[in-house]
């Protein structure tokens, strides 16, 4: 494998990479403070997707669009908080993962009598089906954005979890909520903040995963839910540098089976990829950076 | 109850034919109605009878592992399908075979076996599969084992829609002929709520239920919290397998679709409805979401609800299953009938019947939830 080779993979692992880290990261910040695997998080990036669709073909330009679909998301996942988890607050793990899987089929089945049961094509920016040559490398804008805008929101987020107060508070309620609770940290607020938070990363994340796919269907939130799953469990569940980690990892593991797998196995790679996963777990059963505490 | 007891001394047995007893009841019901229905085993209805007590089954083999152990297994739609190809491997006419199977080797490919044999086979594949991946998967912590099992999920429905030679990848499996009847799939449905409930007061069921309630009190007086899941994630698969093997020598022609989302969603929902803690909680979960489908379904392709009309409107049976699921949740987190299996339920009911609403003195230990 020649040089340049290798770079194009190592960009294509970074852009996949970056969506799913956003991806896991969104999921990771509920789990934190609520203890909640958010099942519907999927639906959220349809809902983006959706969005998108039906401003861009009343002819609202792409970039209003997806500024909306992003503000629908943070909106979507609010409600969500606010309507089906906070009734279950305090509840099992169990319950409320089931809770969450409900909730996905509900809307999966919002979108398809509201809107198609069938896949619908969204034309994205010109823009980012070209792409730029440096050197001997091929690079399409789409990875170059998706990257940056990654770099972007991963900074952005570390900047406000450790600086301001708001994150601080949600740093200390994933740590431990009761003692948040007892040094002033506002119980509803800080679960809602981390709702709003997710939701945004589910809409810029839904954003990059529609340009690069073209399409939604209603069924579309099941594959980025369970990257971002996959994802945050690698790195350890409830911790946020390894959510990000994880879903370099993942990344990772998808673009080496594509590589190095011979074309007639080539359909197996996401098997082959998933079963790693499986055996990286089988080593380190709490995942890559479990938090240190023990949970008792 | 005291000649009870000196006819089967094992209180253990006793239990368990406690009870089994109202259970079975109802399935052989269950087929005492498809006999008035049906006689001559044709007909839409007689369909839906067999088909729910395949069901039920699945639902029995999935609370034997989620029910005891509190863990949820996404997978185990995968091992109803690895049932349901080793069927079609063994049962499909081997002229069809060459055609549908290429990738078959030549011992397989000329044998074309009976309900009984297919059954077994389907059992034993699906208890070797489970065997080797909960090696893996049981050594996890709770929720990187609910995370797993959703991936084997996908792993196993991309093996299913890609392995050409062996499933026919997504155009998906015919031919098979049908072996399974009303009476095979009920005595099946029997065997399975028994075993279920042979296994939920059993040694190692009754470690697996500790662990659930706390797995580090658990391990602390001694349980294998592993093993005990083990034995449990094995047992379990093996009895989708079967349900599989069942179903598909019902149904006749399958594809990977039919081993994926939307099922173990209606599986789970029948499970969380029911009941998570009791195989009479499966049982009941089965049954109503089954009555509720068939309302549903009548009226998405009818628009009409009782002589109300209705819009045409995609997927409404799914959307009111999973709305009702949520309200289950929240209203009654452990599903209808909670902790209590039919036969303790049914002494319940009539102590606070009967006797003028007096509180049953035994009260169902309510679970502490963090």
């Amino acid at each position: 494998m020649s040089a340049a080779e290798v770079g194009q993979h190592i960009i294509n692992i970074l852009s996949l990479g970056s969506t799913y880290a956003l991806l896991a990261l969104g999921l990771a910040l509920v789990f934190g403070v609520m203890g909640l695997v958010n099942f519907a998080y999927g639906e959220l990036v349809a809902l983006t997707g959706y969005t998108m669709y039906l401003m861009t073909t009343h002819g609202v330009s792409w970039g209003v669009a997806a500024a909306c679909g992003i503000a629908f998301a943070t909106i979507a996942s609010l409600l969500m908080e606010r309507l089906a988890f906070r009734p279950l607050r305090g509840a099992s793990f169990l319950t409320l993962l089931f809770a969450s899987f409900a909730l996905s089929v509900i809307l999966q089945n919002v979108f398809r009598a509201a809107i198609s049961p069938r896949t619908k094509g969204i034309r994205g920016p010109d823009l980012l089906i070209e792409s730029i040559k440096i050197g001997p490398l091929t690079i399409s804008w789409m990875s170059v954005v998706t990257i940056l805008v990654g770099a972007a929101c991963l900074i952005a987020l570390t900047m406000f979890m450790r600086g301001s107060l708001a994150g601080i508070s949600m740093r200390a309620a994933a740590e431990n909520f009761s003692v948040a609770r007892l040094m002033g940290v506002k119980a509803n607020r800080v679960i809602a903040l981390a709702f709003v938070i997710s939701g945004l990363l589910a809409g810029i994340a839904g954003v990059l995963w529609v340009s690069r796919s073209g399409s939604v269907a209603p069924a579309m939130g099941f594959v980025p839910i369970i990257k971002a799953f996959i994802a945050t469990v690698i790195g350890g569940l409830g911790s946020l540098p390894g959510a990000v980690l994880g879903g370099f990892v993942l990344a990772a593991a998808e673009i080496f089976f594509i590589v190095i797998l011979p074309t007639s196995v080539q359909p197996f790679s996401d098997p082959f990829a998933l079963l790693m996963v499986i055996a990286i777990l089988y080593f380190k059963p709490n995942g890559l950076l479990a938090p240190v505490s023990e949970r008792v | 109850m005291t000649v009870f007891a000196r006819i089967v001394p094992s209180r253990y047995l006793r239990a368990v034919i406690r009870s089994a007893t109202p259970l079975v009841l109802v399935l052989v019901a269950v087929l005492a109605v498809g006999m008035i229905l049906a006689p001559d085993g044709r007909g839409a209805s007689y369909r839906l009878l067999v088909n729910f007590l395949i069901t039920v089954v699945i639902v029995v083999a999935l609370q034997m592992f989620t029910g005891n152990s509190g863990i949820v297994s996404w997978g185990h739609a995968a091992f109803v399908g690895i049932g349901a190809y080793a069927t079609a491997w063994f049962s499909v006419p081997p002229v069809i075979k060459e055609d549908i199977f290429p990738g078959l080797p030549s011992w397989m490919m000329t044998a074309e076996m009976g309900l009984l044999p297919c059954l077994l086979i389907a059992t034993l594949v699906g208890a070797g599969a489970a065997a080797v991946i909960g090696v893996a998967i049981c050594r996890m912590k709770e929720t990187a084992m609910a995370m797993s099992t959703l991936a084997l999920l996908v792993v196993a429905h991309g093996i299913y829609s890609n392995w050409e030679g062996w499933t026919r990848g997504t155009e998906g499996v015919y031919a098979l002929p049908v072996q399974t009847d009303i009476y095979v799939a009920c005595v099946f449905a029997c065997l399975a709520v028994v075993l279920a409930l042979m296994f939920k007061y059993s040694r190692v069921g009754l470690r697996l239920q500790a662990s659930r309630e706390d797995p580090l009190s658990a391990e602390a007086t001694g349980v294998s919290v592993v093993r005990a899941r083990y034995v449990a994630w094995v047992a379990s698969a093996a009895m989708s397998a079967l349900a599989g093997s069942l179903w598909a020598q019902f149904n006749l022609a399958f594809g990977p679709a039919q081993f994926y989302y939307a099922q173990v969603f209606a599986i789970l929902s029948m499970l969380v409805i029911g009941g998570l803690a009791t195989v009479s909680g499966a049982l009941i979960g089965a049954a109503l979401t089954n009555v509720l489908f068939e309302i549903l379904r009548g009226v998405e392709n009818e628009g009409d609800f009782f002589g109300i009309e209705v819009p045409e409107i995609n997927g409404l049976a799914q959307m009111v299953l999973a709305l009702i699921t949520l309200l289950i949740l929240i209203f009654r987190p452990n599903g209808l009938m909670a902790w209590w299996e039919l036969d303790g339920w049914l002494v319940k009911a009539k102590e606070r019947y009967w006797r003028g609403g007096r509180r049953p003195a035994l009260d169902a230990s309510k679970k502490e939830e963090v």
